[in-house]
C-alpha cells in the first residue's frame, strides 16, 4: 500500500495496543511529576498542601490515587494572589517559548497558553491524524479556518502537503466562500454555525451541493450540532461533516469516519472521568467529568485538570480500527438548571426548538440568574426569511417546549443573526447565559 | 508534539485573493518568493530593533497569510514570543489581557474596530502608547493618534505588504519585488508566480521618492 492510501496517518500510534498505549502513558507521567514539582510553583504548593510526596508517584494509579486535581478557579485564585500571568503553571523561562496562545475567554479572561513547538503551532498540528482520517492527503486544498487565537494554519497545511486557500471565511462571507469553493474546489473547509445559516440562505441563489461537492469532508467545531441541520449538511448538501471538541483544553478530539465518538489522542493526553466534585473515578461508560493531564506539552503541562466538560468515555476499539479512547460530550458542569424543581437537560430544549420550521436551525440560549430557578426562560433564533407570524411562532415554540421538557418558558424571540452576533468566540456558542 | 506531518510540503505557499476596485483577483505565492519576502520583513523588523525573546502579537487572521506570513515566518526566525488575537471588536478583550500581563514589544495589524474598542478604556491606552512598535492599518492609524498613541501604518496594497519603519514617513514595499507608479500603481519587479502590472492600490496618498533615514532602500507610499 502506497503512503498516501494508508487509511491512518501513523498507524503504528493510532492503532497501538492498549497495554502499550498505558506503558507509554505511564512513562510519560512519571517524568511530569518530578519535573513539575520541581519546576512549576504551582503544583509544588497544591501538592504540599496536600501532602504528596511526588516520590510516592510510581505508576499510573498511584498518580490518579495521590495526585490532586484541579479548576481553572483554582488558577485565577493562584493568579490574582501572586500576580503570576502564567499562573505558577511555566516550566521553562518565558523567552525560551514559541507561542503564548490562549483560550476561548467564554467564561472570562482568557488563560495563557505557553507553547513550546517547531513546524507547526501544536492545535493545528493535534488534528494531523484527522485531517487524513477525513481523507486529506498532500496536493489537496483548502480553505484557512477563520480563527487564529489558537495559532495559525498555513504552516500545518503546507507542511502536510497541502496548499492553503488565503479566503476570509469569517461571518458574512458566505458568498465569497461559495465563489471560492467553485473556484478553487478545495478538499476541506471548517464551517462555523454562522457560515451554515448564511449557506443555508443562499441556497435560493446557488447550487451549495455543487459548490460543495469538491470536500472531502468539512469540520465543525465547538458546540453540538442539532439533527435537522446536521441533516441538511449531510444529506442536502452532501457533505461528511466532522465534529469535534476540546480534549480538556490539552487539545482536540475529532470523530472518525465512523462518526461514533470523538477520538482523544491518548499518547498527547491522559484522560480520566471523575464523579464531579469529587476523585472518584466514573466507571467507564457513565457521564463524568473529563480530568485531562497533558503528556506532550513541555511548557506548562496540565496535570489532573477538571476541564468542567461532562463527557462518557469508550476505551474500546473503534471501528475505524483504533484504539485511543472516544468522547462523547454530554455537556458542561453549572449548565444544569433545574426550573421549580425539575431538571431541564439541553437536548430536550433543543429537540423542541428545531421541531418548528422557523427555528429549525437550534439557536437557543437558557437565560438564567441561578442553577435552580422558578421560570424557563429561552432566547430563541428564529429565521426572519422564514417567519412571517411572531406571536404565533412564540405559541407553537411554548407548546413544543412544554411537550417535550415538560416545563412552559418564556420565550424571547431574537432574529438568528443577532443571536450570533451576542457570541463572544470564533469557537463557541454559549448555550447557558446569565440574565 | 508527537504527530508526525505528511512528510511532503506543499507545491506551492497558497494561493490568495486581492482586492482591485469592487473585484477580486486570484493570485499564486510560490516558496522562492515567499523566502525573499521573509527576508525583507527582517530588515523591516530590524529597522524596529524586534529581536529574540521579544513578545509581539499578531492580530492578522488566517485568510491574510500572503501579507503576514513573511513577518510571522521572520519573527519565528529572530527568536520572538507570538500571541494571537483576532482583529475583531469582541476579541479586542485578548489583546487587552496580553497588554496587561505580557511585556508586548509589538503589536502587528492593529484593526480599526480593534483600535476603537481599546481606546474606548484609559487604561489600555495607557498600555499602548508604551508600545514600542504598533503597526496599525490605515482605518486605525486616526482612532490611535487621536487616544494619544503612536502608530505606524501597516497596510496590504494589492498582493503587496506596506509598513513604516521607526521613521513613520511612509509604507516602505520591497524595491526588488515591487515598483510603485507615480499614480500609486504596483507592479510586479521579482520573479513572482504572480506579476501584477500597474494595479491601483486603492489607497489615498502619494509616492515618496526620497531616501528614507531608516536607510532601507526604495521609494513610500505615504497615506493622505
Amino acid at each position: 500500500m502506497g503512503d498516501v492510501d494508508r487509511r491512518f496517518l501513523q498507524p503504528d500510534i493510532e492503532t497501538m495496543p492498549r497495554p502499550q498505549l498505558r506503558a507509554l502513558q505511564e512513562r510519560r507521567v512519571l517524568e511530569l511529576v518530578p519535573a513539575a514539582y520541581e519546576t512549576s510553583a504551582f503544583y509544588r504548593e497544591l501538592w504540599t498542601a496536600s501532602g504528596v510526596d511526588p516520590r510516592q508517584v510510581r505508576s499510573l494509579a498511584d498518580f490518579t490515587e495521590l495526585i490532586p486535581t484541579f479548576t481553572k478557579s483554582d488558577l485565577r485564585a493562584y493568579r490574582d494572589r501572586t500576580g503570576d500571568p502564567f499562573a505558577g503553571l511555566l516550566q521553562v523561562p518565558a523567552d525560551r517559548l514559541t507561542s503564548i496562545m490562549s483560550t476561548s475567554g467564554t467564561t472570562g479572561d482568557p488563560e495563557l497558553l505557553p507553547e513550546i513547538w517547531d513546524i507547526a503551532a501544536p492545535t493545528p498540528v493535534c488534528s494531523a491524524r484527522d485531517l487524513w482520517e477525513i481523507g486529506l492527503r498532500p496536493g489537496d486544498r483548502a480553505l484557512v479556518p477563520p480563527g487564529t487565537f489558537r495559532g495559525f494554519y498555513d504552516s500545518f497545511f503546507q507542511e502536510m502537503g497541502i496548499v492553503p486557500i488565503y479566503v476570509d471565511t469569517w461571518i458574512g462571507q458566505g458568498e465569497e466562500i461559495v465563489q471560492a469553493m467553485l473556484r478553487y474546489r478545495p478538499a476541506y473547509l471548517q464551517l462555523m454555525m454562522p457560515t451554515l445559516l448564511e449557506l443555508e440562505r443562499l441556497a435560493s441563489r446557488y447550487d451549495i451541493r455543487e459548490a460543495l461537492s469538491s470536500l472531502k469532508g468539512a469540520s465543525f467545531a465547538g458546540q453540538p450540532i442539532g439533527k435537522q441541520l446536521a441533516h441538511k449538511i449531510r444529506d442536502e448538501w452532501g457533505v461528511e461533516l466532522f465534529v469535534y471538541a476540546s480534549a480538556g483544553d490539552t487539545g482536540t478530539a475529532w470523530e472518525c469516519r465512523e462518526h461514533d465518538g470523538y477520538h482523544l489522542w491518548e499518547d498527547l493526553v491522559l484522560a480520566e472521568t471523575l464523579v464531579p466534585e469529587r476523585n472518584e473515578p466514573t466507571a467507564i461508560g457513565e457521564i463524568g467529568e473529563l480530568v485531562a493531564t497533558d503528556l506532550d506539552n513541555r511548557a506548562a503541562p496540565l496535570i489532573r485538570y477538571r476541564s468542567g466538560d461532562l463527557i462518557r468515555l469508550n476505551q474500546d476499539t473503534c471501528g475505524c480500527g483504533r484504539t485511543h479512547a472516544r468522547q462523547w460530550v454530554v455537556g458542561r458542569r453549572g449548565d444544569e438548571t433545574v426550573v421549580d424543581g425539575r431538571s431541564v437537560v439541553l437536548s430536550e430544549v433543543w429537540t423542541a426548538v428545531e421541531s418548528q420550521d422557523e427555528t429549525q436551525d437550534g439557536m437557543f440560549q437558557i437565560i438564567r440568574t441561578a442553577a435552580h430557578v422558578d421560570r424557563l426562560r429561552l432566547r430563541v433564533g428564529y429565521e426572519p426569511t422564514r417567519t412571517t407570524d411572531l406571536p404565533a411562532l412564540r405559541a407553537r415554540l411554548c407548546a413544543a417546549v412544554a411537550s417535550q421538557v415538560g416545563v412552559t418558558p418564556d420565550i424571547e424571540l431574537v432574529p438568528v443573526d443577532d443571536l450570533l452576533g451576542r457570541s463572544s468566540s470564533v469557537a463557541k456558542f454559549p448555550r447557558v447565559v446569565q440574565a | 508534539m508527537i504527530t508526525a506531518m505528511s512528510g511532503t510540503r506543499a507545491e506551492v505557499f497558497g494561493l490568495g485573493r486581492f482586492q482591485r476596485g469592487g473585484e477580486l483577483v486570484d493570485f499564486e505565492i510560490g516558496w522562492p518568493e515567499f523566502a525573499r519576502d521573509v527576508a525583507w520583513a527582517r530588515r523591516m523588523l530590524a529597522a524596529w530593533r524586534v529581536a529574540a525573546g521579544d513578545h509581539v502579537v499578531l492580530t492578522t487572521p488566517n485568510w491574510e497569510g500572503p501579507w503576514a506570513s513573511p513577518l510571522i515566518h521572520a519573527l519565528r526566525e529572530l527568536g520572538t514570543v507570538h500571541s494571537n488575537a483576532e482583529p475583531y471588536t469582541w476579541d479586542a478583550r485578548r489583546t487587552s489581557t496580553f497588554l496587561r500581563w505580557l511585556p508586548v514589544r509589538a503589536i502587528i495589524g492593529m484593526s480599526e474596530e480593534a483600535a476603537v474598542a481599546l481606546v474606548a478604556d484609559a487604561s489600555n491606552v495607557a498600555l499602548l502608547a508604551k508600545v514600542p512598535l504598533l503597526w496599525a492599518r490605515p482605518e486605525a492609524l486616526g482612532v490611535l493618534r487621536d487616544a494619544g498613541v503612536r502608530p505606524a501604518g501597516f497596510a496590504k496594497l494589492g498582493p503587496a505588504l506596506g509598513l513604516e519603519c521607526p521613521e513613520k514617513s511612509g509604507l516602505h514595499l520591497d524595491p526588488a519585488e515591487w515598483r510603485v507608479g507615480p499614480g500609486l500603481t504596483l507592479s510586479t519587479v521579482g520573479e513572482r508566480a504572480y506579476r501584477a502590472v500597474e494595479v491601483p492600490l486603492g489607497v489615498d496618498g502619494h509616492l515618496d521618492q526620497s531616501p528614507c533615514a531608516c536607510g532601507l532602500p526604495g521609494a513610500r507610499v505615504r497615506l493622505d
